[in-house]
């Protein structure tokens, strides 16, 4: 999942919103806080639900 | 005839930097060819540059932000051409990016129909305690 949640993003079809919702929202998918940050670069802590 | 012959092998010698203008692709930058004149500006896929190109035998690509000509060697270039195909996403893509998506909109508003819910309820129990006390001091 991380996988395609990274090729998503880097190909813009997933914001940096989108990805911060499937990791709220979505936890059957798998991903993680930690997933967050890598894939997008940003901190999470500095996320707001 | 021979005058001719001569006129060909000096062809191939000609550089890019002999013209004014350099065509390059505008969508990877790439070293297109060198032209007498400039391209047209509402072309889509081709620009010019009167940056002259630098001494190498590098792959050139033009990067507008800087304006000047970037060398590749033939292995980045492979790989940037590679990850600027990869980077097209098709529709296998766009499905899973929408039903990701979907999923998280249904979910966010899965959670905060919960927390109304919860709220709601909390509000009902306290309307019945208050009508039950009501009820009661009535009796009485």
């Amino acid at each position: 999942m991380f996988d395609i949640c990274q090729d998503l993003y880097n190909k813009e079809l997933l914001s940096i919103e989108d990805i911060r919702d499937v990791v709220l929202y979505s936890p059957m998918f798998g991903l993680t806080k930690i997933d967050y940050e890598t894939i997008t670069g940003q901190p999470w802590n500095t996320v707001t639900p | 005839m021979e005058e001719n012959e001569e006129r060909l092998n000096l062809e191939p010698e000609a550089s890019p930097n002999d013209f004014p203008y350099r065509l390059y692709s505008k969508i990877n930058g790439a070293l297109i060819g060198a032209s007498m004149t400039p391209a047209d500006k509402d072309d889509p896929e081709v620009a010019s540059t009167s940056v002259p190109l630098p001494d190498g035998e590098l792959n050139y690509a033009f990067d507008e932000s800087i304006n000047l000509w970037r060398g590749y060697t033939n292995e980045e270039w492979f790989n940037r051409l590679n990850e600027a195909a990869l980077s097209i996403p098709d529709n296998n893509d766009e499905w899973r990016a929408s039903i990701m998506t979907q999923m998280a909109v249904l979910n966010k508003q899965l959670v905060q129909l919960g927390l109304q819910n919860a709220k709601l309820t909390a509000r009902v129990t306290e309307l019945e305690k208050a009508l039950n006390n009501t009820k009661e001091s009535e009796t009485n």
